[in-house]
């Protein structure tokens, strides 16, 4: 009987070695693919599916606070370092990749309001305080260095300090409290102090890239532009509801995003305060923190709706939403310094690490892989219009209250935008839903 | 500095009387415009138009001067003020930044940590010396080595582009031709690093198949170099030929591809069963032949003879003209002038090219004659028999080819004349052919409606139609003779013109007697009534508009009713069954207009496929405007099956990269804005 086997020369599909150069054949003056459309569209429709299957967003928690963990900041330099704070004075200091807390330190009797450390050398660590203390403390590296537990300068204020940020590629800092001060390392008086009214400063932020520009928010509901080398604040606008944290972007100098309790975040250009130049939507309740990614391209918002958003600078509406069942009010976020991770800390005293991209690869990868990964992302890109791919894209399992609320919150803007469109129709006068958001001040009436 | 010191001390004088002739020229004038109170007073002599001389505008200013300051702004106003001023100039400075922000905003591609690539930066020629001698020498050997190497002039480093040497060569030149040497020497370099790389990474390979490939190619060059120099420069070519008996005495020594060694023994056994191996060890045995056979062999042994008597160089040249002439002729069946002992070369060349022409004139006749162009007998008229085999076309043929076998014309000309004649008998093929199919089709029909006629001519008065009938039977036999005759010359042929058919048919009608035509058009008339007769039992309208009514029904959409029996009601013994309530578990379908509703005769189905159209964007996206640019965008194929792999990789590569675990620093103002400023002053 004749057996017959199939037989493949290896020499046809295999190389001798590595270094061996497969020669590509190709051919330059082929005809149109008739259905090379078609082929891409079902490859995009099946990266799309692939990418939700492959997202996991969630990396870890770092547990070991006793209270709800208000503030998070990450290290100028150092990508691995992270702090946070709790209600109750107490800062962890964590390794990042190790997912360890280096440190302890109880750093305020009552709530810790800010922390930030220096941009020059990344050695300085300054706290504010309910307690009206400004303390000075060695940044630590592993832990075990002696004497971290006591401050190395500490300064009793006349106010409560509500917040606290380190100036660009300097050691000064600024401080906000009833009033804004700058501040010098080492000293009990501030270099400059700005007195902006009865009204509480809640939050200031040093532009990270224009070393004298400060942007802050007020419990009037304003946000005030300040300039260090100035006497006198430089610009005020005041919003319908309270912005309740602002942060400036890392790569363009004069935008900044405000968290706002109207439910929404805000994106401003610092040059036409008017109006936000983005509003980005998708919470239900107050959103309580914002921080940029460091490209500067994404930010994310930690809501009290318990949930955490990234929103693409420019979009208005957010590409991601993160939530476990056990998270609760979320407090702060963080996005680490090297743009691949977002941190949350939340009331139920967690701090919880995602992935920025959920579904991204972390470690090496060949470089094959990497290819197909790129050539599926630019694929779900050049498709994502596309009805059916779009909606496995932007399809997220939400808690129930976030579901009920965002369906009420739609209605009532698209309400609100068909009266505004409609005033328009009638009287010229009439401004869109969008610029509907800051409350008129009388130089621009 | 002792040189200017001069100029400056002139010029230094120049400027000292400039400054104090000015001064003393001011001082002049002062003196000059000096008033007193007095000359004020008196300026004034008259009174005229004192009323209406207009305070000057700088007195006025003075007057105002003297008033009481305005009170200072209140703080907060002025802190305002301050405010608003350094809001408008901060925004001017923060503005720098609006292109860098810009550009970002718009880049295809960011990338964070660049100086990452370095790490990638492949080991050059400069390194590996570099390295050899960091390392420095172990052996002895190596030792004696890299002092022989030390002492040369030629040692490539890092730090410097040139050698030690070539330096010494440039101050030798002249500035010109050492930028030229320099330039050269540059690519020499470079092609140099291009090529041991290239051997590098062929000397990796290890597959048999290349090698083998590879010596056969570099063969089969040898061989093409050899017989190309054999031409131009026999010298070269006997070098060439020593390479080549290299070969040959190897191959001879090793009998490497001979049947005695011991794979093509092993390849022997499979030879008869297996194709492949029979093929492979022909091509052996083959390739041993080849081998071992001198190349050029009688020219080889020609020169070496004349190699005794003359000097080799042209008389080889000439020999091997004489030789090929000599063949040629041959070839040709010339007759050789062997007599003359010594061929000129101008008269070798000479007949050499006559031999060419000679057989080039050859080929084309050849050609001509496989085209069967220049021979009498034509191959047309073949095909025609085996295509007719009619009498009259095979007459035809026999005087065309007559003609043809007469006539000696030039082939162009014959070949228009055959083309016509050829043109003309198909035409006339196809008249006949037509004539008889198109006649009849054409009885056919006409014996149908003359049946209808014929029985409508009985019903009525027959006698007086006789004599008509007569006439019109006569006519349809004349047509039909007439048309007989040529089919009875064409026995069958199927082809058919639908022109001339529709033509032709117009002809025949017209060619009918007028009588005949007047009872067609009585017959068409009653055609209508005789089909309607005819479907008398078949209702057509009311089957179709059942059919619609049908499709209707199918198409209609269907209400779903979500009840379940049994469920909410009671069931035994004694219960009394209720009348159902208004069903509130049927979810109604929606009623749709029909498009053929008030239309009659038609139906328009309404089952309109989505198909494709449900997986479509329905709007045109952002931040396109027109349906046209959309279209274009997602049809532009990214894969690397449509693109080139560079093209590919450039398409695909990512928004933003960024290296896990390195912070990405915010802006540097020093940096970005130094970059900037640099760019622009280049």
């Amino acid at each position: 009987m004749k057996v017959k086997v199939i037989s493949r020369n290896p020499d046809d599909y295999q190389r001798e070695t590595k270094a061996d150069l497969h020669k590509l054949v190709r051919n330059y003056n082929s005809e149109r693919d008739a259905f090379q459309a078609q082929t891409e569209y079902v490859r995009a429709l099946n990266a799309t599916k692939l990418e939700r299957v492959f997202a996991k967003p969630f990396v870890a928690s770092l547990d070991g606070h006793n209270d709800g963990v208000s503030i998070l900041s990450k290290h100028p330099f150092r990508s691995s370092t992270i702090f946070s704070g709790a209600r109750d004075g107490q800062i962890k200091v964590w390794n990042l990749p190790r997912r360890e807390c280096i440190s302890t330190i109880q750093t305020h009797r009552g709530l810790v309001n800010g922390l930030s450390v220096d941009n020059v050398d990344g050695e300085q660590m300054v706290t504010v305080g309910s307690d009206s203390q400004l303390k000075m403390w060695k940044v630590p590296v592993t832990g075990k260095e002696a004497n971290l537990d006591e401050p190395m300068h500490s300064i009793p204020l006349n106010e409560v300090a509500h917040s606290i940020s380190h100036v660009a590629n300097s050691t000064d800092f600024v401080t906000s409290g009833d009033t804004v001060n700058v501040w010098k390392p080492w000293r009990d008086s501030p270099i400059r102090t700005y007195n902006l009214g009865v009204n509480t400063i809640h939050c200031v932020r040093a532009n990270p890239i224009e070393e004298a520009v400060m942007v802050g928010v007020t419990t009037d509901r304003s946000i005030f532009l300040l300039d260090t080398r100035q006497k006198s604040p430089l610009k005020k606008v005041t919003m319908k509801l309270r912005p309740n944290m602002v942060i400036w972007n890392p790569m363009e100098a004069f935008v900044f995003a405000v968290a706002n309790d109207d439910y929404n975040a805000y994106s401003f250009d610092m040059r036409n305060l008017v109006n936000p130049r983005r509003i980005h939507y998708g919470h239900t309740m107050a959103v309580v923190d914002i921080d940029y990614s460091p490209t500067g391209r994404e930010l994310c918002t930690g809501s009290f709706d318990r949930s955490v958003r990234i929103y693409g600078v420019d979009s208005a509406t957010s590409r991601e939403v993160y939530h476990t069942k056990r998270m609760q009010q979320v407090l702060s976020v963080l996005w680490s310094a090297d743009s691949k991770f977002v941190l949350s800390g939340s009331n139920e005293m967690n701090v919880r690490v995602w992935k920025a991209h959920a579904a991204e690869k972390l470690g090496p990868m060949t470089k094959r892989e990497e290819s197909a990964l790129q050539y599926s992302e630019k694929l779900r890109e050049q498709f994502k219009e596309h009805p059916e791919i779009r909606r496995i894209q932007r399809h997220r399992h939400v808690p129930g209250s976030i579901y009920n609320q965002t369906k009420e919150l739609r209605t009532i803007r698209e309400a609100k935008e068909k009266k505004a469109e409609r005033r328009i129709k009638y009287n010229k006068e009439a401004v869109p839903e969008r610029d509907t958001h800051m409350v008129a001040t009388k130089e621009e009436e | 500095m002792s040189d200017g010191s001069d100029l400056d001390e002139a010029a230094h004088e120049r400027m000292l009387q400039s400054v104090t002739g000015d001064v003393g020229k001011r001082y002049v004038k002062r003196e000059t415009q000096k008033t007193t109170a007095d000359d004020l007073l008196n300026a004034v002599t008259t009174k005229r138009n004192i009323g209406q001389t207009r305070i000057d505008e700088t007195k006025r200013k003075q007057i105002r001067g003297k008033e009481t300051l305005a009170a200072p702004l209140h703080r907060i106003a002025r802190d305002r003020l301050q405010g608003a001023v350094s809001y408008v100039e901060l925004k001017k400075e923060v503005n720098v930044w609006a292109p860098i922000v810009e550009e970002n905003r718009v880049s295809d591609q960011l990338v964070f940590h660049e100086d990452d690539m370095d790490v990638m930066k492949p080991m050059i020629a400069a390194d590996k010396t570099a390295a050899f001698y960091a390392r420095g020498p172990k052996s002895d050997l190596e030792r004696e080595m890299a002092e022989v190497l030390k002492q040369s002039k030629f040692n490539m480093t890092n730090d410097a582009e040139l050698t030690e040497g070539e330096k010494e060569i440039i101050r030798a030149m002249d500035l010109k031709e050492a930028k030229a040497k320099l330039a050269q020497m540059r690519k020499m370099r470079a092609l140099m690093s291009y090529k041991q790389a290239n051997d590098a990474r062929k000397s990796k390979i290890k597959s048999k198949r290349y090698h083998r490939i590879q010596k056969r190619q570099k063969r089969r060059q040898l061989l093409k170099e050899f017989e190309d120099l054999l031409s131009r420069d026999p010298e070269a070519a006997k070098e060439k030929l020593k390479e080549l008996d290299s070969q040959r005495v190897f191959e001879r020594a090793t009998l490497k591809h001979g049947k005695g060694n011991a794979f093509n023994k092993e390849l022997r056994k499979y030879a008869s069963k297996n194709k492949e191996a029979a093929a492979l060890l022909e091509d052996h045995l083959r390739l041993g032949r080849e081998l071992k056979t001198k190349a050029r062999d009688e020219t080889d042994s020609e020169a070496s003879t004349s190699e005794d008597e003359e000097d080799a160089g042209t008389k080889t040249f000439e020999q091997i003209l004489k030789e090929s002439a000599i063949e040629a002729a041959k070839a040709a069946e010339m007759e050789p002038e062997e007599e003359t002992p010594r061929i000129q070369l101008a008269e070798a060349k000479m007949t050499l090219a006559k031999m060419r022409a000679q057989k080039t004139r050859e080929l084309e006749e050849a050609k001509l004659r496989g085209a069967g162009k220049d021979l009498p007998k034509s191959k047309i008229f073949e095909e025609n028999e085996d295509w007719e085999g009619g009498e009259s076309i095979s007459k035809i043929n026999e005087s065309i080819a007559k003609q043809s076998t007469v006539e000696t014309k030039p082939p162009k000309k014959k070949r228009i004349k055959k083309d016509t004649t050829a043109e003309d008998e198909k035409n006339d093929l196809f008249s006949q052919s037509k004539h008889k199919d198109v006649v009849e089709l054409f009885d056919e029909a006409d014996e149908q409606m003359l049946e209808l006629a014929k029985k409508e001519i009985e019903r009525e008065k027959r006698r007086e139609q006789f004599e008509k009938e007569d006439q019109i039977e006569e006519t349809t036999r004349k047509t039909k003779k007439k048309s007989k005759k040529p089919t009875s010359v064409v026995n069958e042929e199927p082809m058919i013109d639908p022109k001339n058919f529709l033509t032709l048919e117009t002809n025949n009608l017209n060619a009918l007697p007028t009588d005949f035509i007047e009872k067609m058009d009585q017959a068409d008339y009653d055609q209508s009534q005789a089909i309607a007769l005819a479907f008398a039992d078949d209702d057509v309208v009311g089957a179709f508009e059942e059919e619609k009514g049908e499709i209707e029904e199918r198409e209609k959409g269907k209400d779903i009713d979500l009840s379940l029996p049994g469920w909410g009601s009671w069931t035994g013994n004694g219960v009394i069954e209720k009348k159902p309530k208004k069903n509130r578990f049927v979810i109604k379908a929606k009623g749709v207009m029909r498009k053929d509703k008030s239309r009659a005769g038609i139906i328009i189905s309404e089952q309109t496929t989505q198909g494709i159209t449900k997986l479509q964007p329905k709007t045109v996206p952002f931040p396109y405007t027109r349906m046209e640019d959309f279209e274009a965008a997602v049809r532009q194929p990214i894969g690397r099956e449509w693109n080139s792999a560079s093209a590919h990789q450039s398409i695909v590569r990512q928004s933003v990269k960024a290296s896990a675990g390195r912070v990405i620093r915010p802006l540097n103002k020093k940096d970005v804005l130094q970059e900037e400023f640099v760019d622009e002053l280049k």
